[in-house]
C-alpha cells in the first residue's frame, strides 16, 4: 500500500480547513507530514532550508482533483489549491486505503492534525518538523543519541525474534518488521549518518533517512510490546510494515528492490 | 463443472522475486511445481466459457500452507524473515484475482454425518492425519448439495481428498482429481 501523488495531495486537501491550501511551500509541509503518520507515499522530499521539500510540487498545476489559483497577499502573487468534487472522491478512495494500516481513531487525529496545521504558516509547520526530526546542526548530539540508542534497543529485539512462532500472516510481519528495522537502524548508523558529527546542515539530504529513524524510535515500544502479545495486532504491525518497506520501495538505497541491497547489509 | 481447492488456486500464482533477492535465484519468479499444469487447465476452461469455482470463506492458513511450501529448500542469506513475508503478502494480494475469477460456493459447516462417514471409513494416510479437517468436510459438504447437472471435478492437492477419492466418488458423486493430474481432465 502506497498513496499516489495525486491521491495524498487530495487526502491533504480534504482534510484542510475549506478544503483548500494557502500555498505550494504549505502544501510540501503538510504531505511530508504523512511520513510522521507511517503513512506511505509516492513523493520524494530532500531536505532544504525549511525542512521536507520536492521541488516539483511547486509547479503542479491545475488537475481534475484540483485547483490552483493564484491571488494577491501583502503584494506579491501566491498560489493556492483547492479541492475539486473528482479530488474528494479521490480522498474517499484514499481513505479507503489507509484504512488497511490506520485505524478510525488514527485517521481522525491525522484528519484533525492536518486541518489545525493548515491554519498555521509554512515556517511553524517546518519549525514543529525540525524539533521532531534533528534536522539542525544544534541537535546534532540528539540525533546522534537517537541512531545509537534505537540500533541498541533493535538490536536486543532483533536477537528475541527467533521466539516468535511465524504459522500466523500477523507472526510472519511481526518478524519482518523486527529484522527490516534491525537492518535498517544499522544502514542508518554504520553507512549514512556515520559521519554525522562533524557534518554541517545536510542540504538536500534525503529526508526519509530523518523520518525512517524517527519512524524506528517509535516502532520499538510497539514492536516490544507485540513480542509479548499471544495474539499479534494484525492491522498495527501491518502499518509499520508497510511504511517501512513501501516508503522505501523503488526510490531508497535499503529496500527490497534494490538489487544491491547485500552490500548494505553486510 | 470444476471447483478448486484455495491452495490449488494459490499455487496458480506467480511470485515475483524482489529485486535485492535475485542474486540468489536463476529465475525472476518463484512458481509451485504444478503451476504449468494448473494454469493450462485455467486456459482451457476459459477458452471453453466454462466457469470455475471455490468455497468460502477462504481459510488465510492457506496462504502460509502454500507460501511454506514454496520457500520450502530455498537459499535465501539475507533478511530471510522479509523474504518470507514479501512472498507471503503476494499470495495475498493474488486473493483480489481470485475474488474476481471464481463463482463462489459457500461452506456448509452441517458435517457432522460427514465426519461419521469419514470416521467409519478412517484410512491411513501418508503425509496428512487420517480424518479429513473440519474446513475439507465444509467443502465436501457444499459441494454434494451443489445442485448441477454435470460431473462435479474437484481439484486439489490435499492428501485428505485423493486418499479417499474411489469414497467420495461414491458416496458424493464428487470427481476429485489430483492437482499433479489436473491438465490431464
Amino acid at each position: 500500500m502506497r498513496l499516489t501523488k495525486d491521491e495524498a495531495i487530495a487526502l491533504v486537501l480534504s482534510f484542510s480547513k475549506k478544503q483548500e491550501i494557502s500555498s505550494p511551500t504549505k502544501l510540501n509541509k503538510l504531505l511530508a507530514r504523512l511520513n510522521l503518520h507511517f503513512i506511505p507515499i509516492d513523493i520524494d522530499f530532500s531536505l532544504n532550508k525549511y525542512g521536507s521539500f520536492n521541488a516539483n510540487l511547486g509547479a503542479l498545476e491545475t488537475t481534475p482533483f484540483y485547483q490552483r489559483e493564484t491571488y494577491e497577499y501583502k503584494g506579491r502573487e501566491v498560489s493556492k489549491f483547492i479541492l475539486k468534487e473528482e479530488g474528494r472522491k479521490l480522498a474517499e478512495n484514499a481513505t479507503h486505503k489507509i484504512k488497511r494500516i490506520l485505524k478510525s481513531i488514527e485517521i481522525e487525529e491525522l484528519q484533525e492534525e492536518i486541518n489545525s496545521l493548515s491554519e498555521l504558516q509554512a515556517s511553524q509547520i517546518s519549525d514543529e518538523e525540525h524539533k521532531k526530526l534533528f534536522v539542525d546542526v544544534d541537535d546534532r548530539y540528539k540525533l546522534i543519541e537517537r541512531i545509537n540508542t534505537v540500533h541498541v534497543n533493535l538490536y536486543d529485539l532483533y536477537r528475541e525474534m527467533d521466539k516468535i512462532d511465524q504459522n500466523k500472516l500477523e507472526e510472519i510481519n511481526l518478524a519482518a518488521l523486527i529484522e527490516y528495522c534491525f537492518y535498517l537502524s544499522k544502514y542508518l548508523k554504520e553507512k549514512r549518518f556515520k559521519d554525522i558529527e562533524n557534518a554541517g546542515y545536510e542540504f538536500d539530504a534525503y529526508m526519509l533517512d530523518y523520518y525512517f529513524l524517527y519512524g524506528l524510535e517509535i516502532v520499538i515500544p510497539v514492536l516490544r510490546g507485540q513480542l509479548k502479545e499471544e495474539k499479534k495486532d494484525q492491522i498495527l504491525i501491518n502499518k509499520y510494515y508497510q511504511y517501512f518497506i513501501n516508503s522505501a520501495w523503488g526510490k531508497y538505497p535499503f529496500s527490497l528492490d534494490n538489487n544491491n541491497l547485500n552490500r548494505l547489509t553486510a | 463443472m470444476y471447483a478448486f481447492d484455495d491452495c490449488t488456486i494459490l499455487n496458480s500464482c506467480e511470485l515475483k522475486i524482489p529485486g535485492a533477492y535475485k542474486i540468489f535465484f536463476k529465475n525472476d519468479t518463484i512458481t509451485s511445481k504444478n503451476f504449468t499444469k494448473i494454469i493450462a487447465l485455467f486456459q482451457r476452461l476459459n477458452n471453453s466459457n466454462v466457469p470455475r469455482y471455490r468455497f468460502v470463506p477462504f481459510n488465510e492458513e492457506n496462504i502460509v500452507t502454500v507460501g511454506n511450501q514454496l520457500l520450502q529448500g530455498l537459499n535465501v542469506q539475507m533478511l530471510k524473515a522479509n523474504f518470507r513475508a514479501q512472498m507471503m503478502s503476494q499470495l495475498q494480494e493474488f486473493g483480489d484475482w481470485i475474488e474476481n475469477s471464481f463463482i463462489k460456493i459457500e461452506k456448509n459447516k452441517n458435517i457432522d454425518d460427514i465426519k461419521r462417514f469419514f470416521v467409519d471409513n478412517e484410512r491411513n494416510l501418508i503425509k496428512e492425519r487420517n480424518i479429513p479437517e473440519d474446513d475439507d468436510l465444509t467443502i465436501i459438504k457444499a459441494y454434494t448439495e451443489y445442485e448441477s447437472s454435470e460431473t462435479k471435478y474437484f481439484i486439489s492437492h490435499d492428501e485428505h481428498f485423493w486418499g479417499y477419492k474411489d469414497l467420495i466418488l461414491s458416496e458424493f458423486g464428487i470427481k476429485v482429481v489430483e492437482e499433479w493430474k489436473c491438465d490431464l481432465t
